[in-house]
């Protein structure tokens, strides 16, 4: 949403300012794609909606989203303590 | 006069085969954190498959926060930073008193004190051995965070609401 409102904002400015101006723009719009804040936030967003794209898929295949028995917690926190190491080192 | 009351024995909790599981809800569907860091000790009187309560236990459990995980570093860091894990590693439960409920049930009473913040709350475990020197807890309890002084954590389009469930499965070995 804020890449668009930026591109609108700079299509005005670049029309308003010559080509010039529309060039400055263009040259930070490429600044701002290519920081590393810009490309944290791509992979907090891909890491969020791949969370929620995992979860939606189980609840269409019908899989349990109840709590598990208290005699299965042990077993649910090291699966998930398992899936952690993963993405740790898979991203690292 | 009377006899006086055999002594406690203390078990010390088996972090590898304890954990807590932290259960949220949020406009996404079910999240859960869980940690195995689970320290401390429970003083009590075995009394074959029960506790004798003529001496009253007691019971201090440390829980690690940093560690907390729910399997997706994007949330977990989110969530460490609300309830600022740097500052608050360790959320400590303490037994202040212990009624039988129902054969191998016990009503329990508790200081928690977690962000920083104390409360005393109160539920109920289940609690059995499975081997004679093994003692096994499991218990849950649901309470809001925000009593706890933790804003609600909520980042891009994920909110996470404040009711969340605590689950405990705790093995507690005899200390020797």
């Amino acid at each position: 949403m804020g890449i668009v409102l930026a591109f609108a904002v700079g299509w005005v400015m670049g029309s308003r300012g010559g080509r010039r101006g529309f060039e400055d723009v263009v040259d930070a719009l490429q600044a701002v794609g290519e920081s590393d804040e810009f490309h944290g936030l791509l992979d907090a967003t891909k890491s969020h909606v791949g969370f929620a794209l995992k979860e939606i898929a189980s609840q269409l295949n019908g899989e349990s989203e109840e709590l598990p028995g208290l005699d299965d917690v042990l077993a649910r926190v090291k699966a998930m303590m398992g899936r952690a190491g993963g993405a740790t080192s898979s991203a690292s | 006069m009377t006899d006086p009351a055999p002594p406690l024995r203390r078990y010390t909790i088996a972090n590898e085969r304890s954990a807590v599981l932290f259960a949220a809800r949020s406009n996404m569907g079910p999240v859960s954190f869980g940690t195995t860091e689970v320290r401390g000790s429970i003083d009590a009187l075995a009394h074959g498959a029960t506790i004798d309560l003529s001496a009253a236990p007691g019971a201090r459990l440390e829980v690690g926060m940093e560690p907390l995980t729910s399997g997706n570093s994007l949330y977990d860091v989110e969530l460490h930073r609300r309830i600022d894990v740097r500052r608050f590693p360790t959320t400590i439960i303490e037994l202040k008193g212990a009624e039988e409920a129902s054969r191998s049930r016990y009503h329990l009473t508790g200081a928690v004190t977690f962000h920083g913040v104390t409360r005393e709350l109160s539920g109920t475990v289940a609690l059995s051995f499975p081997r004679p020197e093994t003692m096994s807890v499991v218990g849950e309890h649901a309470f809001d965070i925000r009593d706890f002084g933790v804003a609600v954590p909520s980042m891009l389009l994920l909110k996470i609401f404040p009711d969340v469930r605590v689950q405990l499965q705790l093995e507690a070995d005899l200390a020797q």
